[in-house]
């Protein structure tokens, strides 16, 4: 009879204490992982933040940009075309009847040639446009805007349909290839540039590679100077930041291969050609 | 009165506290299964006063509590509905729900042994609630919800019935074979171990009440 006293009193208490253990468990359990949730929560909310900077840092840099040309292209060329369009009209006086004739022809067209600059300058003054647009014409434009200069000439090619990207993104790819031209400006003294924009939905592949001299990479990669190669790391940094994925390949002498990969979410892009 | 008498009133203290307390969620609009959580614990409130003027005239009073357990665990269980999200989870608690009634009144009526306490009927009423806030801790462990688990009073119900269920189910469930052989650990058991998971049990309940004012419509 004691013995089974015993039993049941060993019972009870192993039951007891098994089952506030086990609450305990849980309850620890619970808290550790609610923490855990948080703490990722928090740094999914960090990494937003950072990456909403880096879009307003971006389209500052766009418009800085998209400002300096405006400059330069009203000082050069929509400044000298009224310039020519005025002298033209002050000729008009002196010049006969047929002359004239021909005067106003000429001033029309260097007026709608003033007027189509501005239009462009327009466009390019929102970064907002790179998004209506689309990333086909968003480029056609900046390679127009490059040949304007003259320095060399820049074989784009389009191939596959075009697909939505998400805005953010697609004005970050256009801030990496507008750096990738603008440094084949400042570096290269090559003919011709090879502009490939690729669509193969989901993917998107953009090539972009020139005749220049091109530079040693692991060296200016590899400096820790602030300037030096300061272009590149962004360049590098935003396409991280994407998702996308950069490669940079040059060598002294043998101009410079820039390609990036970018994979759209499927959720997040909608393919023009099922619209 | 005895001092055995007098610690055996000090879980009473708590489940009138709890009681007062879970009346606010008729006072301030609390969600349905908060106020149906209430109407439990005023029965269970009830039955304890009732049970304990009985038991001071050693009036016998098993019956009372196995009119508890009757009406309480499918109470428990219902509060317990519309905080799952899993249909499955929810089917099994209207299951019990309906058959827990009906096989306590098939024991009751037929088997006439409506004078000892069901003990039956409390193992298993009280393993199912147990199952119920394991589940729940499991739903709240998986759940992307932004909100503090302290903040969620079925969190503190939980904790609570976890507690209560697990120290008292083993115990209750040999009361009848306690009483028999060996009365005088049942009365100690029951007078210190019983009633502070009660205590525990009472804490807890009052705390989920207390959790919060404001609840999402």
């Amino acid at each position: 009879m004691q013995n089974n006293l015993q039993e049941v009193t060993l019972i009870l208490i192993a039951s007891s204490v098994i089952i506030l253990m086990l609450t305990i468990i849980i309850i620890a359990a619970l808290f550790i992982n609610q923490k855990r949730k948080f703490r990722f929560r928090q740094q999914m909310e960090d990494q937003k933040k950072l990456f909403e900077q880096e879009i307003l840092r971006t389209q500052l840099e766009i418009q800085t940009q998209t400002f300096e040309t405006i400059s330069h292209e009203l000082h050069d060329n929509v400044s000298n075309t009224l310039a020519a369009a005025l002298l033209n009209l002050n000729m008009l006086e002196k010049d006969g009847e047929a002359g004239a004739l021909n005067r106003m022809e000429e001033t029309k067209s260097l007026i709608l040639e003033a007027k189509n600059a501005v239009k462009d300058f327009s466009w390019f003054i929102n970064p907002e446009n790179i998004n209506s647009a689309g990333l086909t014409l968003s480029f056609s434009q900046l390679v127009e805007k490059f040949s304007r200069l003259k320095l060399f000439t820049i074989d784009f090619v389009v191939e596959g349909t075009e697909f939505n990207l998400e805005s953010s993104r697609q004005i970050i790819i256009y801030r990496i290839v507008q750096e990738a031209l603008s440094n084949i400006v400042k570096h290269s003294n090559g003919s011709t540039v090879q502009f490939t924009l690729r669509f193969n939905h989901p993917q998107l592949d953009i090539d972009i590679c020139d005749e220049g001299p091109g530079f040693n990479t692991g060296q200016v990669f590899s400096t820790t100077m602030e300037t030096r190669g300061a272009g590149l790391k962004n360049m590098m940094a935003r396409a991280k930041m994407i998702d996308a994925h950069l490669e940079i390949n040059s060598e002294t002498g043998k101009g410079t291969k820039v390609s990036l990969t970018y994979t759209a979410n499927r959720q997040n892009n909608l393919n023009l050609q099922s619209t | 009165m005895s001092s055995s008498q007098i610690i055996a009133l000090v879980p009473l203290i708590f489940i009138a506290a709890c009681t007062i307390v879970s009346w606010r969620s008729f006072r301030l609009n609390f969600p349905g299964q908060l106020k149906l959580l209430s109407i439990a614990w005023t029965i269970m409130f009830l039955v304890e006063i009732t049970g304990h003027i009985t038991g001071y005239f050693n009036i016998r009073n098993q019956w009372l509590y196995n009119a508890l357990f009757f009406c309480w665990y499918p109470l428990l269980a219902m509060s317990f509905y519309y905080q799952f999200t899993n249909p499955v989870i929810r089917k099994t608690i209207t299951g019990f729900c309906i058959l827990f009634p009906i096989l306590f009144l098939i024991k009751v009526l037929f088997f006439r042994d409506n004078y000892g306490l069901q003990t039956l009927f409390f193992v298993i009423g009280g393993s199912y609630i147990i199952l119920l806030s394991i589940l729940y801790f499991r739903q709240l462990y998986l759940s992307e919800d932004n909100e503090q688990i302290t903040r969620d009073p079925y969190f503190w119900f939980s904790a609570g019935f976890l507690l209560y269920f697990g120290g008292n189910v083993p115990f209750l469930g040999m009361y009848n074979y306690l009483d028999a052989n060996y009365p005088g650990f049942l009365r100690f058991w029951g007078l210190y171990f019983s009633n502070a998971f009660i205590i525990l049990l009472n804490i807890f309940v009052t705390v989920g009440f207390l959790c919060r004012t404001i609840y999402r419509k």
